[in-house]
């Protein structure tokens, strides 16, 4: 009776010895974008999590959803995968913007009810036309070039700027930047290139 | 004795009220604003119920922890309004949100600035039938004067069928300017089309988070 006690006795503490094992890798292996959105969660500010293998951008706040913004890039995995570990083993309270550029745009209101909308609701010009970010950039500080594309014509005023899409491509190409390319949706480009203005930490997962 | 003093307070109230000052005693003066059926004091909009309508509030309260059932989300760079949970979109729709400008009024040099606020909020008052009562910055927009009678000021028909407050004098309510939706052109509250209006509000629940951003 007394050996069948010892017996249990050390099985249950091999058991306990098993259990806190696997609790302790299962704490190591909490991927560093974990890591990095624990620590944004609680700063309850809005931050956005791009992650490449869903090809899915969030809007969050405190770890509330806000938007998703599907997206697709031709990207090597490879490549994303270790971008993704570098700036969150770096960057552990979350990667900062650094430029938010508008590169091209289209016009939300036409010219003929411009006017009209001006007059009826008493505001200039400037604040009730909105221009669709057709292509945009958003730098990530000692990091990436985010560059967006919708396929959405852009409107005429903005061709001039093409010559200053390509003049900073050639800045990031100098500084040996990486740039990743991603396709949106319209409304979604709107929606982040609004929301990156007010530059949201970033984590990157893959 | 009891009586006058009871008068008294109500007759202060009342006055402090009438003259602009409910956003300096913040939501309490405003819970006891519309449970006395008088008109809401915010920062924005000032609303009332019509008469007999029902009106569910409570004392407002910020928003603490996450949301466990469906909330509000408005992003007001696309004018969309969203209710959802963590993962399924149960209503999109266009919104309109503050434009951003400056109103001054030359005469007296007020300023109003007209823009939705930002953050987490919660709904704390639900509303059918609302009246607007004109705030001074809607008769010195349009060059009128302002007027001294309190009638003179109550308009039934701008805001739609319901109202949806989130606090500091801001709604979530209808409108009759359907060809602003989606655009950035009101005065800080979000307005919604009849339809989508009338979902959001029966999906409603005093103390549902709402974040804008």
């Amino acid at each position: 009776m007394c050996t069948d006690l010892a017996i249990y006795k050390r099985f249950g503490l091999v058991v306990a010895m098993v259990i806190i094992a696997v609790i302790s890798w299962a704490a190591k292996s909490q991927s560093s974008a974990d890591k990095v959105e624990g620590v944004l969660k609680k700063e309850g500010k809005i931050y956005l999590v791009v992650d490449f293998f869903e090809r899915v951008m969030t809007l969050k706040q405190s770890g509330t959803v806000l938007r998703e913004y599907a997206f697709a890039m031709d990207e090597d995995s490879a490549v994303t995968t270790r971008l993704a570990d570098d700036l969150n083993e770096r960057d552990t309270t979350g990667a900062t913007i650094e430029i938010v550029s508008l590169l091209s745009g289209a016009a939300t209101v036409p010219e003929a009810e411009l006017e009209i909308i001006c007059e009826e609701t008493h505001l200039g010009e400037e604040q009730i036309q909105r221009y669709l970010p057709t292509r945009f950039a958003i730098v990530i500080n000692d990091g990436p070039c985010l560059h967006f594309e919708t396929e959405i014509v852009p409107n005429k005023k903005f061709h001039l700027q093409i010559v200053n899409d390509y003049y900073r491509r050639l800045m990031m190409f100098i500084s040996g930047r990486k740039t990743l390319h991603i396709r949106l949706a319209p409304d979604d480009a709107m929606s982040l290139y609004g929301a990156a203005r007010d530059y949201p930490k970033v984590v990157f997962r893959e | 004795m009891r009586i006058v003093y009871f008068i008294s307070f109500v007759i202060i109230i009342a006055a402090l009220s009438l003259l602009g000052s409910g956003r300096r005693f913040g939501v309490w003066l405003a819970g006891i604003n519309e449970s006395w059926g008088a008109f809401y004091e915010g920062g924005t909009m000032q609303v009332q119920p019509a008469p007999g309508a029902p009106v569910e509030r409570q004392k407002y309260r910020p928003p603490v922890g996450r949301p466990y059932g469906p909330y509000i989300v408005i992003d007001r760079y696309c004018n969309r309004l969203y209710l959802r949970t963590a993962d399924t979109v149960l209503l999109e729709a266009v919104c309109s949100v503050g434009s951003g400008g400056e109103l001054v009024d030359t005469a007296t040099g007020r300023r109003w600035r007209f823009d939705t606020p930002t953050g987490v909020f919660a709904v704390h008052s639900m509303l059918e039938n609302p009246w607007w009562r004109k705030p001074d910055w809607a008769f010195v927009e349009e060059g009128e004067p302002i007027p001294r009678s309190e009638s003179d000021r109550l308009d039934n028909n701008m805001m739609g069928d319901y109202a949806i407050g989130f606090g500091d004098g801001y709604y979530i309510h209808g409108t009759i300017y359907y060809r602003m939706l989606g655009r950035s052109v009101t005065h800080g509250c979000v307005r919604l089309g009849d339809d989508d209006l009338k979902k959001l509000y029966y999906r409603t629940r005093i103390g549902m988070f709402i974040y804008v951003y």
